[in-house]
């Protein structure tokens, strides 16, 4: 506690008698994030019988009255909807944050509980939670929240319909395994044992090449090569049937990127006059019209997935020209996470450009997506396509395909299973606009 | 020895509609020993105020309560169709809500000078004046008393049907319409009764041994975690619908519903176009309807196929029988045409009552089967019929899950209220006798 100035009397305040507690983080963290537990709602089992209102009340009251209960299921009888409303136990509760008296604290184990003797039926926590969660007794006024019947909740046990689950989230994110698995493997592949082979490579009959390099290579020589063009069908291929795949899971740069993301304590912003995704474009054009009027592929000089796919070797290994490339550019990642992928990079552009003839699409926002409260998948985006204000205000977000690098950590994510991937013909998701249901 | 009064609030509210004042007295503990409760109860009280041909709704003691299917509330009245007593069920959340708004019995007597609403909370009964309600239909009106009121509460409301004098309008719980077919409405609009609204914010205690008894019987009946029968068509099935009905039901069924504490989730929502062609080619333009009256569905789907959806929409719309809709509606080919007929018979009805109320299923008794509201489905229709119903609308569950599960036995449903056996056997002899002094006002 601050010492009082001289003259002043010493006055005790809240953070004195109730400090808040500090986020603490644990070593593992940086692996695996610590799982929350929240109970699942699947509002197409749900036949509004209210058994969750009614054995809740019977823990909280010690009696069968569903307005003392710590849930409270919507019936549209309209719609022919039903919906329950539950605390999540958010990851950073807001209704921990606005409790005047610190009454509501997220606990070791992840369940949000209310304190009782510090509570004063305020009802801010209310008016903060997405979800509307506490509750308010319309006997006594009191405010009841879930606290997860301290990790047995009686509403799973005796819902009929199993419309409610109780989990703790994904024990192990396969998709991010196996996505770190691939990288490392293309790391090693592309820049260790065929070292520069991504630019251009031809055994035999077979040739692969950069689709960028492709576009400048034809301006600067004024030739169109079948060869050349051919080579280039492989990514292009990948691309039209899997997306910016290419990005996400295979190229060294953004590999690269992903390590470096994991070491940087802070990000401090990209300034907005550089917000704009089109510059990559603009990238893409003034490599392909630099090429055609210097006569050599000029971007692929200063390309930083061509300079560390050529970094290695005996003599290679310093080319500091290379590698202060590469470096410089992974430091933009100090201002946003891949940072060069989404403002920037001209192959990014190329494959941007294919997606349009695209197979899949990412949609978000399935019936059990819950949105407001959530987030999640907007906070692991690494190039921030997610609108988390939409997802804040309830509607689904559309994703820009051409952004996407096919990361899929919001599939791997999202708690609920409401990120998803779809054929692009396929019917979006409730909550998008003017799209019906699946 | 457990006192059926735990499972009561004890109170009577007995609103005087002619005067527009309400009096709140307590249940004697004499008849509820006597008479159990629920449609028992509801004779005792009915006979006792009998000069205001009141209508009376009632609770038994196990509504509300974590039994399986504890959602009954009923009301007994004076039937304008068949001239004799008349219980109907009112199933969702009235029952449960009633109870924890206060109030065991309501009595309604008299008749308001102006159309009236009911609002019942916190143990007080208020009249509000529905002249705002004149004519609404019944979502309009739903959506009218949430806007004013709030969600959260449970309604029983008589539609424009109803306002108009039509004989065959029925009460509707939310927008699900009811199993009201001998004229509660009717009498609930001579009454100038609009509807009544409660909002249980109190409850009763039940104890937790109610709860794992209740669970027990619902996984040995293996209703846990069940939801891919489809219930509503199990229901059709067990009263004999044809395949076309059946299909109808399993082709447009959007989703199961149920009532409180309800593991058998019997009531559909289904989903169906409108008529533009082009619309449902694309998918587009879906709507729906809640039906919870499979003898209605039944009638309109034999007759009508797949237009027995929008017709059932409009009927609960209008807030009028679709049995009845389904033998007097004119033959037409269009759905614009059915409807406009529908509409006829809601609002402008014929001055003569019909002779036959409607259609009866085989094996029952017509006046026994009106004597319960004319509208549960038919399910295993031989002798125990009526003395299953009349049980289970004396201690208050549904009775179409009881009549559904015939393998759930009498002291079964007794044994919740008390965990002595000797208790539960003189309850089980006075609960024979209710039944039957139930049974001979047939």
């Amino acid at each position: 506690m601050a010492e009082p100035a001289a003259g002043q009397t010493k006055s005790i305040t809240l953070e004195d008698l109730r400090p808040r507690q500090e986020e603490r983080k644990q070593f593992s963290d940086y692996f695996m994030p610590r799982r929350h537990p929240f109970i699942l709602f699947d509002p197409a089992k749900c036949t509004g019988c209210g058994t969750c209102e009614m054995v809740c009340s019977q823990r909280n009251v010690a009696r069968v009255a569903p307005a003392s209960a710590s849930v409270k299921v919507l019936r549209d009888e309209e719609k022919g909807k039903n919906f329950a409303i539950l605390c999540q136990h958010c990851r950073r509760p807001l209704c921990v944050e606005v409790c005047p008296t610190r009454a509501i604290e997220k606990g070791e184990d992840g369940i949000v509980r209310i304190d009782t003797p510090f509570c004063v039926a305020c009802g801010l926590c209310a008016m903060a939670c997405p979800e509307a969660a506490p509750l308010r007794d319309a006997r006594t006024g009191e405010i009841h929240k879930c606290d997860l019947c301290d990790g047995d909740p009686l509403c799973v046990r005796y819902c009929p319909e199993n419309a409610l689950i109780f989990t703790r989230g994904k024990a192990f994110r396969w998709i991010k395994g196996l996505r770190w698995t691939v990288q490392l493997v293309s790391f090693l592949l592309l820049v260790v044992i065929f070292v520069g082979t991504f630019c251009y490579f031809k055994a035999g009959a077979v040739g692969l090449a950069c689709p960028a390099g492709v576009l400048q290579n034809i301006a600067s020589s004024k030739t169109i090569v079948l060869v050349g063009i051919s080579s280039a069908l492989a990514l292009v291929i990948l691309t039209i049937l899997a997306g910016r795949l290419f990005c996400g899971w295979i190229c060294p740069f953004g590999f690269f990127l992903d390590l470096v993301d994991k070491v940087i304590p802070k990000r401090f912003g990209w300034p907005s006059f550089l917000k704009s995704r089109m510059i990559k474009y603009g990238v893409l054009a003034g490599a392909v019209c630099g090429s055609a009027a210097l006569g050599f592929q000029a971007f692929c000089t200063v390309c930083p997935i061509g300079s560390i796919c050529r970094s290695y070797g005996v003599n290679q290994v310093f080319r500091g020209a290379n590698l202060g490339i590469v470096t410089g550019l992974a430091a933009l990642n100090v201002g946003t996470r891949r940072a060069w992928c989404r403002y920037f990079c001209p192959v990014g552009a190329v494959l941007g450009l294919l997606v349009n003839l695209g197979m899949l699409k990412i949609v978000i926002g399935a019936q059990q997506c819950k949105k407001f409260s959530c987030i999640q998948c907007a906070e692991v985006c690494p190039v921030g396509i997610i609108d988390e204000k939409l997802l804040r205000e309830g509607v689904s977000p559309r994703i820009p395909m051409t952004e996407c690098i096919m990361c899929m950590r919001c599939i791997d994510r999202c708690p609920y299973g409401a990120a998803k991937i779809r054929f692009r013909w396929q019917k979006g998701v409730p909550g998008i606009f003017g799209e019906p249901k699946i | 020895m457990k006192d059926l009064s735990e499972f009561y609030t004890m109170k009577v509210g007995v609103v005087d509609l002619a005067a527009s004042t309400v009096n709140v007295v307590p249940v004697e503990e004499r008849v509820v020993r006597e008479r159990i409760g629920g449609a028992a109860m509801n004779l005792c009280l009915f006979d006792q105020h009998e000069e205001g041909d009141p209508i009376v709704l009632g609770v038994g003691p196990l509504t509300g309560s974590f039994v399986p299917a504890s959602s009954l509330a009923m009301a007994t009245f004076r039937s304008p169709l068949t001239e004799r007593m008349s219980f109907v069920p009112l199933m969702l959340r009235s029952g449960p809500e009633m109870k924890f708004a206060g109030f065991d019995f309501i009595i309604l007597k008299g008749r308001a000078t102006k159309q009236v609403f009911l609002r019942i909370r916190g143990g007080k009964i208020d009249l509000h004046h529905a002249e705002y309600g004149e004519g609404l239909e019944i979502p309009e009106m739903t959506a009218f008393i949430r806007k004013k009121w709030g969600v959260g509460q449970a309604s029983v409301i008589a539609g424009p049907a109803a306002d108009r004098g039509e004989h065959h309008a029925i009460v509707s719980c939310g927008m699900w319409g009811s199993l009201d077919k001998t004229g509660l409405a009717r009498t609930m609009a001579s009454k100038n009764v609009k509807g009544v609204v409660f909002e249980g914010a109190s409850g009763l205690r039940f104890g937790q041994s109610n709860l794992e008894r209740s669970q027990r019987m619902i996984v040995e009946l293996g209703l846990h975690g069940h939801l891919k029968a489809n219930c509503f068509i199990s229901v059709l099935d067990r009263m004999g619908s044809g395949n076309d009905v059946k299909k109808i039901a399993g082709k447009f069924h959007g989703k199961q519903m149920a009532c409180y504490r309800c593991p058998f989730p019997c009531m559909s929502y289904m989903e169906f176009y409108g008529d533009d062609r082009r619309r449902r080619r694309m998918g587009k333009e879906t709507t729906g309807v809640a039906i919870c009256d499979h003898r209605g569905f039944a009638a309109l789907g034999e007759k009508h196929k797949t237009k027995a959806l929008p017709l059932m929409a409009a009927c609960l719309r209008f807030g009028i029988d679709p049995v009845y809709v389904a033998s007097n509606l004119p033959d037409s080919e269009t759905l614009e045409e059915l409807i406009s007929g529908v509409e006829t018979l809601a609002l402008q009805p014929e001055e003569s009552i019909q002779e036959d109320v409607n259609d009866v299923p085989v094996g029952i008794a017509p006046s026994l089967y009106h004597l319960f509201g004319g509208g549960l489905p038919p399910i295993s229709a031989d002798d125990s019929w009526g003395r299953r119903v009349g049980f289970s609308m004396i201690v208050g569950i549904c009775p179409l899950f009881f009549l559904f599960y015939s393998n759930i036995s009498v002291r079964t449903m007794l044994s919740f209220l008390s965990e002595d056996d000797g208790y539960v056997d003189a309850l089980e002899e006075t609960v024979a006798r209710a039944v039957q002094s139930v049974l001979d006002r047939q």
